[in-house]
């Protein structure tokens, strides 16, 4: 048995490293040095002294903040509703409202900046205190109806494996619903909700789209104030001052995150001993299922329902001729945009982004999971960090960075699917581990103890449980990608049509093809991201179940 | 034809030397001060084979077939390398001064040339094309930067025979123009920018606020982007009129569905800003002669006949035949302003901050 042990201990050992150099030599290229030498421009005195006194700096740290607070909150609560539905109850077009709930995610920021303006118009809230064009509510709106999915996806991913005995033994001594939720079900969560609430943060503190097109500059936070010194005013050392501020945030945030997470403790064993006689009302789940289904239905799937309106309102009533249009690009006038080779070319970057960021993701989330807690923390920080990077800064730093005299890569075409991969790997790493976490101990503890080597340990304790969450870190790699967040609008890139240039470029065209096209192309990319969401789950299933 | 590119070329002679009342010397335009490439047969021989890339802002698309041609007639290849929008361009370029990221670059426009021009991001290249390009194009005489196309930023609105139409500027802060108009932000749109510099050139240093201050007095609409402001607001008809380009009217009638047999759309004549692109040899380029051989590519009359209808621009270089949509339907008797890039430099920052306090605040 020693033996075996020993072996055991130095395989690990020896995957620790291997994760280790592979994860930091990648960020290190790809991230650190190339935003350590662009911040650079930021670490001057006269600079910062100016930043900091500054009273708009303090008032776009503290908007930037409190919103996006605000904004995760309501994201986690609605997500963790949400989810609940999908784990707890069995209802037929379950899969399928499943996927499109993770559409909002990808859709183009334009497109459903569009569509809230349509909401707002339709429900004629213009002028009242609910107005969701140039209000703090319609970023928070939209940040919640973005980041939702985030929170369905990655509580949803660990919900179904925990122990719902305990739950079942809480009701039957009878705690009620309330309390065996929060006494027994939440605690089992909380790993998850952490994670999903660290994602949704850094999105939301970090989110450019939805500011400058909801909010305009009059809301301005700390990302659209370093894009508009570095891009418009060329002013390198406020934007990297402001990016420096923005680091410190997110790595504060993070650690508390962190703590915090660590300072609930599961009260799984003493829940049981709630005693209070009040059995289910049947009407109140009923009742909470369809309020949820119409949530889904109607907060996020309106904008997408207005979208599909749009699509296919042409001149002389409804019909498919904007659909025709992007796949037979039959003119000369339309052949410009490219449409049939954006959808090919969009499918394409975003799988390899997805595998390039699921590979280093399981890498990362051995360090992440890793037995001492000084790696374990600090690379849950550190692989979050470019999430929370803004875009502008990551962008710029590859194009001043990556170009040495003996390699110059900032041109390369491999470079945007790196780029979005970046972001991608903070997905997979904080999903994935968060399962690896949740694990029972115990079972890995008896494998090992029959004699099963750490391969076969891995392969068939780790694995099952690991698939399932690397799933639904792989689909937000791809949904990243497929739907271009972050850096790479940052980047020069050979001049290739996916679908979000398509859709740029045809709304930036006056007409009424251009736009119809646009909103068609919209829908299409929604449903190749819940058909590939949908796919990838029913693969993870799969690999989950047989194992 | 020729009238279409002189009269507006000569309206910018005008009011821009009205608008150089500020004077303080230029400097960006004054001192040409690295070496010009300069290319012989023998050098454009010895190209072939080399593959440059061409830096572009993320709006422009390349005409079908328009590149592969110019590898044809070369045997040079050209990888066009899309960034963001033309301010994140400039300032990338600026980053890389010396050391580019390709090696020519197209798109820098009238407002941000100064800023190029004073980090010393181009290599000055006179094209063998030089003569034939518009005179009161060429902003920068060392030719470190090459006019290749210009457009006109106006006021576009319905054309509708029931209401009362704006026929200038001036009306838009008339009362029964009230709830009509809505404009981008300067700091976050060319377009945006391009109308607040129109009104400063026409309202002059010490109007244009009054202008402003009676516009949001009635009730005008900002947005961040031309997307916004024109598929949101004008497109439906909300709004009557937005800021736009001269040119919208002929995409209007092209991309119209169904066919229409005019386009819905003109433009206020008097409320329109020169925007002039150019291209430029980026400092630093590997590829010196490929790079100068593209820039004549880029004039040229045949790539100049290409661009109109796919980026709804005008052509730089005087030889150029104008598409049939555009002798059609393009409205000749605009008069637009321009204001000098190194004014438009100096005074940027300041513009804007005043802007956003009077509209914005």
């Amino acid at each position: 048995m020693p033996n075996v042990n020993a072996t055991v201990k130095k395989i690990s050992a020896l995957t620790t490293v291997i994760a280790f150099l592979i994860v930091s030599a990648f960020y290190t290229v790809f991230y650190f040095y190339p935003v350590g030498k662009v911040l650079n421009y930021g670490t001057g005195f006269s600079t910062v002294s100016r930043v900091f006194n500054s009273s708009a700096t303090w008032k776009v740290i503290w908007f930037t903040t409190w919103q996006a607070i605000v904004s995760t909150f309501i994201s986690v609560i609605v997500g963790i509703c949400i989810a609940n539905v999908f784990t707890k109850f069995e209802f037929r077009g379950k899969q399928v409202l499943k996927a499109l709930a993770i559409i909002p995610f990808v859709m183009p920021t334009v497109v459903v900046a569009t569509a809230f303006i349509s909401v707002n118009d339709f429900l004629h809230l213009n002028g009242t205190p609910f107005s969701l064009q140039g209000s703090t509510l319609g970023i928070i709106v939209a940040h919640v109806f973005f980041n939702t999915a985030i929170v369905i996806r990655t509580v949803g991913s660990i919900w179904p494996q925990i122990d719902f005995e305990s739950e079942m033994a809480a009701r039957t001594l009878g705690a009620n619903s309330c309390t065996t939720f929060f006494r027994v079900t939440l605690p089992q969560l909380k790993t998850s909700i952490f994670a999903s609430a660290s994602l949704a943060f850094l999105f939301t503190f970090t989110s450019f789209g939805v500011i400058l097109l909801l909010g305009g500059l009059e809301k301005a936070t700390l990302e659209t104030e370093i894009w508009r010194y570095a891009t418009q005013r060329t002013d390198f050392e406020t934007a990297a001052t402001l990016g420096i501020i923005q680091l410190v945030i997110i790595i504060i945030m993070l650690a508390v995150n962190t703590r915090s997470r660590s300072l609930i403790t599961p009260a799984k064993k003493s829940a049981a001993a709630y005693n209070r006689s009040n059995y289910t009302n049947p009407r109140l789940i009923r009742l909470r299922l369809t309020s949820c289904i119409v949530f889904i239905t109607g907060f996020l799937g309106l904008p997408f329902a207005i979208l599909i309106e749009r699509s296919l309102s042409a001149s002389n009533g409804y019909s498919f001729q904007y659909y025709k249009q992007i796949f037979l690009e039959s003119s000369e006038r339309f052949s410009i945009f490219g449409t049939r080779r954006a959808i090919f070319n969009s499918l394409l970057w975003a799988s390899l982004a997805m595998v390039i960021a699921t590979i280093l993701g399981l890498l990362a989330a051995v360090l992440m999971t890793h037995k001492s807690k000084k790696i374990s923390r600090s690379s849950d920080i550190f692989l979050l960090l470019p999430l929370g990077t803004s875009g502008v800064l990551i962008g710029f730093g590859i194009i001043v960075g990556l170009n040495t005299s003996i390699l110059d890569v900032r041109s390369e075409w491999w470079i945007v699917p790196v780029a979005q991969s970046i972001l991608g790997v903070g997905f997979v790493s904080r999903i994935v581990s968060t399962a690896i976490t949740n694990q029972d101990p115990e079972l890995k503890q008896a494998a090992q103890t029959l004699g099963a080597g750490p391969a076969k340990v891995w392969w068939h304790i780790d694995m099952p449980i690991v698939s399932r969450s690397l799933v639904a870190g792989a689909t937000f790699a791809f949904a990243i990608a497929i739907g271009e967040f972050g850096a790479t609008a940052f980047l020069a890139r050979p001049q290739r049509p996916t679908i979000p240039t398509a859709v740029f470029n045809l709304l930036g065209r006056p007409g009424a093809a251009t736009f119809g096209q646009a909103m068609a192309l919209s829908v299409i990319l929604a449903l190749i991201t819940a058909t590939a969401v949908s796919l990838l789950e029913r693969t993870g299933q799969v690999v989950g179940n047989e194992i | 034809m020729l009238a279409i590119v002189l009269v507006p070329a000569l309206s910018i002679a005008c009011s821009s030397s009205n608008k150089n009342s500020h004077e303080t010397k230029p400097e960006c335009l004054d001192n040409g001060d690295s070496t010009a490439i300069t290319t012989t047969e023998l050098d454009k021989a010895n190209a072939s084979g080399e593959s440059i890339d061409l830096v572009v802002y993320d709006a422009f698309l390349a005409p079908a077939g328009a590149f592969e041609s110019f590898t044809q007639e070369t045997g040079i290849a050209v990888n066009i390398l899309t960034t963001a929008d033309t301010g994140t361009m400039v300032s990338q370029a600026v980053l890389t001064s010396g050391n580019p990221i390709g090696d020519v670059m197209f798109g820098v426009d009238n407002t941000f040339l100064c800023r190029a021009l004073l980090n010393k991001v181009f290599t000055p290249y006179e094209p063998s094309t030089w003569n034939q390009l518009d005179n009161d194009l060429k902003l920068d005489q060392f030719a470190r930067v090459i006019p290749v196309d210009y457009g006109d930023i106006c006021l576009n609105y319905w054309i509708d025979q029931e209401e009362i139409q704006p026929e200038s500027i001036k009306d838009l802060t008339l009362e029964k123009f009230a709830g009509t108009l809505v404009v981008q932000n300067p700091e976050t749109s060319a377009p945006g920018m391009g109308f607040l510099l129109a009104s400063i050139a026409i309202f002059g240093e010490n109007h244009w606020e009054q202008f402003w201050d009676d516009l949001r007095k009635n009730d005008v609409a900002v947005r961040s982007g031309w997307t916004e402001a024109y598929y949101e607001d004008f497109y439906n008809g909300e709004r009557k009129i937005v800021t736009s380009y001269a040119t919208s009217p002929i995409a209007e009638y092209i991309f119209a569905d169904p066919p229409v047999e005019k386009p819905p759309t003109g433009i206020i004549e008097d409320s329109c800003f020169r925007s002039i692109e150019f291209a430029g040899v980026l400092r630093g380029t590997d590829s010196p002669v490929a790079s100068a051989m593209l820039i004549d590519f880029l004039t040229s009359t045949y790539f100049q006949e290409l661009i109109p209808e796919t980026n709804f621009v005008l052509p730089a270089n005087t030889h150029a035949k104008l598409p049939d949509t555009f002798l059609n339907f393009l409205q000749t008797d605009v008069e637009p302003v321009m204001i000098s890039p190194d004014l438009i430099e100096r005074n940027r920052n300041d513009w804007t901050e005043r802007w956003t306090q009077i509209v914005l605040r």
